[in-house]
Formats: structure tokens, C-alpha cells, sequence
């Protein structure tokens, strides 16, 4: 794993740590801005790490968001500091698959939960996905890292504004014109 | 005969609109064969199919115009070379913290490889990073600049050669493809009088319905549109 990647993914895991020791109705919000300054890495690097860093701190940020008074910090904390120890010894494999227990784990707290939660897993990958989008990759680029397919991400990037900011190297008129003299 | 290649965004756009079938008539009246590539194929109807449960009933349609021919699938050995060779290009024109960044993905570099390969008449591509890294990759570097909030070095021979690749490739969007249906009474089926300006509402409706579905194509560029064809 590249030493930026592992260290940053510590700092921000530790973050997260810190925000959900004590409840509070900020810790959402707090997260959410969190994710928002995770991204670059992923966008620049594609690891799994993080990636999944990622995903994880937003969907934790929608769940608590939603369900937070039905959510044990302690159990999500337990989770949370075993993936740091991984982290912190380099053992890349096993924090990938406490990532995903965690998740699993959160999911069968009760059954209406396990939806909600499968949802915003995969809203949290879409998200993530038109970030990815925006910092310059492409649309297949940026779906094949998060696991989604291209048909959902362009389906949430189209109602964004994500692509009226497009420099116009080609004006319309020229692009229809041509477009017309091939269909005549 | 012309040869126009489809990449995997414009498939889906038109999809997602319940206009794939204008393929069929554009397809006639342009006399062309309409072609993708293998890996725009996964994206389409094999990653929905077998990966997920959304999107299959929406794979199912493209596989049919797959199936019938309208979309006809291109793959050889050179394709794949070529393929591997524009994705080693492209996704070592961009560097950040000391590492390459992948931009593109085998799918588009595979419809940009079979349009040289045929010396295509035209790339129907909806996606903007590929289009700028074919038009003007100095945009996007700006683009990378601006939104990673840190250093992005080029690699200004790749960069070079890369557009000197691709330098013969002619864009077009779904966007234009359904300005084009609609000016030659493709979805005239559509039109109504009980509702004022209704011609006005279904070229307006198709050409928000291909941006909501991912067309990277500007409010301002669409309402361009709307002013070429009043």
C-alpha cells in the first residue's frame, strides 16, 4: 500500500473515531464534510483502501443522519478501531474484510434496517462515483473503482450539474451540422 | 457505407429515453453500419446482467438491437492492441502525488481504437473526459488542476501523442443524434393537438431526457439547439 494512502486513511479513520466516542447530533454533518476531503486519494490512487474509506464515512454519515438513535456506537466503534489496528500493520486484507463485516453487522441490527442500509451503501457508491467523475476521470473509469455500473452513474451525474461547466472546444451548431450531413 | 461508432453513454442515454429504436432509421437513412466493441458490450448488457439487479430489463433492449444486428459487435487482435496501447497513453498523461492517474477505462479506449481501425466516420460519444482528451487535453488537465486542490503534472509527450492518434476523430452526442431524429420526423409519432407548441415540447423533452441521463451537454448548448431549430 502507498505510504500517502495508509497514512492518510489513518488520519481519517482516527478522525472518525473521535467523532462517534461521544453521540451528538453534529456527528452527520461532521462526517459528511469528512468524506468530502477523502476523496482526492481515491480519485488519484484507486486502491481499494481508499475507496472504501470513502464509502464507509459517507454511508456512515447518511445512517447516523437517519437512525442515529437506534445505532450502538460501541459495537460500530469496536469495528472501527480492529480496521485502524489492521491499517496500522499494513494488513491491507483483513481491513477490507472488517469494512465490510462492519457493514454486514450494522445491517442485521433488524431487518427494516438491512434495506436502508444496502441503500445507502450503494447511494453512498454513486455519490462517490460522480465525485470521481468531476475530479476528471471518466464515467467508466469512475464506476469500475466504486463497483457500480455506468448505467446508475450516469443516471445521478445527468441530474447534477456536474457537466454544464464543460469547456466547449466544439460549438454546437458545428458538432449538429456535421452530425446532420452524416444522416442525409 | 459510413461506420459509425458507438461508445457506451450514448447507448444508454437513448436508453434510458425509450429511443433506442431511432437507431434503426438514423442507422438507414445514414447507410451506415452502427458498431461497438467488445468491452462497451460488458458495460452495456453483460455488467447489468449478471453483476446487478437494476438495469437488466434496460441490458434485454440493447441486446436486442445487439441481436438484430443494428449495433454490430467489432473485435480482433488489433483492436485489443490497439486498446492497451491508448489506455498506457492516456492514463499516464496525468500525474499527482508522484502517481499516474488512470483517467479512462478499456470501454471507451476500445471505441476510440475501433474508430481508427475503420476510419470511422464518426465516434458517438456522450462522455466528457475522453472527448476532451481527443479535442483539447489541456482542458482537462485544468480540470484536474482545479478540482484535486493539488499539483497535476502533465506528461506532455504522451499528451501529444495521444491527440495525434485520435486526431482524425469526428464527435457526436445522443443529444445530436436526437436533433437529428427529430428534424427528419423520427418522433413525429409524439406530436399532439391538445397541447400548444407541442413540436417545440418534444425537442425539448429528448434533448433534457439524454442530458438527465448523462449527455454531457450544457443547459446553454441545449437551448442553442432549441434556437438552430426554430
Amino acid at each position: 500500500m502507498d505510504e500517502i494512502v495508509r497514512k492518510d486513511a489513518l488520519q481519517i479513520l482516527g478522525r472518525v473515531i473521535d467523532i462517534l466516542k461521544v453521540k451528538e447530533e453534529k456527528d452527520a454533518t461532521e462526517l459528511k464534510d469528512l468524506s468530502n476531503h477523502t476523496i482526492h486519494n481515491a480519485s488519484v490512487f484507486q486502491d481499494e483502501t481508499s475507496v472504501s474509506i470513502v464509502v464507509l464515512v459517507y454511508a456512515l454519515s447518511k445512517i447516523i443522519e437517519r437512525k442515529q438513535n437506534e445505532l450502538d456506537y460501541t459495537y460500530i466503534l469496536k469495528f472501527l478501531e480492529t480496521a485502524r489496528n489492521h491499517l496500522q500493520n499494513n494488513e491491507e486484507y483483513n481491513f477490507s474484510v472488517i469494512i465490510k463485516k462492519l457493514f454486514s453487522e450494522i445491517s442485521n441490527i433488524d431487518d427494516k434496517l438491512k434495506l436502508y442500509i444496502q441503500e445507502v451503501i450503494n447511494q453512498a457508491q454513486i455519490k462517490k462515483g460522480s465525485q470521481l467523475y468531476k475530479h476528471g476521470l471518466s464515467y467508466a473509469k469512475a464506476a469500475e473503482i466504486l463497483g457500480i455500473s455506468q448505467w446508475e452513474l450516469m443516471g445521478y451525474i445527468g441530474k447534477t450539474k456536474l457537466n454544464e461547466d464543460i469547456p466547449n472546444i466544439v460549438d454546437v451548431r458545428t458538432r449538429l451540422k456535421f452530425a446532420r450531413g452524416l444522416f442525409s | 457505407m459510413k461506420t459509425i461508432v458507438f461508445d457506451t453513454g450514448p447507448i444508454i442515454s437513448l436508453t434510458m429515453n425509450n429511443l433506442l429504436w431511432v437507431l434503426e432509421p438514423l442507422k438507414q437513412i445514414g447507410n451506415a453500419n452502427f458498431c461497438i466493441t467488445n468491452p462497451v458490450k460488458k458495460e452495456l448488457v453483460d455488467i447489468p446482467l449478471n453483476k446487478t439487479k437494476r438495469f437488466k430489463f434496460e441490458a434485454l433492449q440493447v441486446l436486442h438491437y445487439i441481436e438484430n444486428k443494428t449495433l454490430e459487435i467489432v473485435d480482433n487482435d488489433k483492436i485489443k492492441k490497439q486498446t492497451s496501447k491508448l489506455l498506457g497513453i492516456a492514463n499516464n498523461c496525468f500525474k499527482a502525488f508522484g502517481h499516474n492517474i488512470s483517467i479512462m477505462h478499456e470501454a471507451e479506449m476500445s471505441a476510440i481504437a475501433l474508430c481508427i481501425q475503420k476510419k470511422a466516420d464518426a465516434l458517438v460519444l456522450d462522455e466528457r473526459t475522453a472527448r476532451l482528451l481527443i479535442e483539447n487535453p489541456k482542458k482537462l488537465l485544468n480540470i484536474l488542476k482545479h478540482t484535486l486542490h493539488t499539483g497535476v503534472k502533465e506528461n506532455k509527450g504522451n499528451m501529444k501523442e495521444f491527440k495525434k492518434i485520435a486526431k482524425d476523430i469526428r464527435i457526436i452526442r445522443s443529444v445530436e443524434l436526437a436533433a437529428v431524429a427529430y428534424e427528419n420526423g423520427f418522433l413525429d409519432k409524439y406530436l399532439t393537438n391538445t397541447i400548444p407548441y407541442s413540436k417545440k415540447i418534444l425537442l425539448e423533452s429528448v434533448l433534457w431526457g439524454v442530458k438527465l441521463n448523462g449527455c454531457a451537454v450544457s443547459k446553454r448548448e441545449i437551448e442553442q439547439i432549441m434556437r438552430i431549430e426554430k
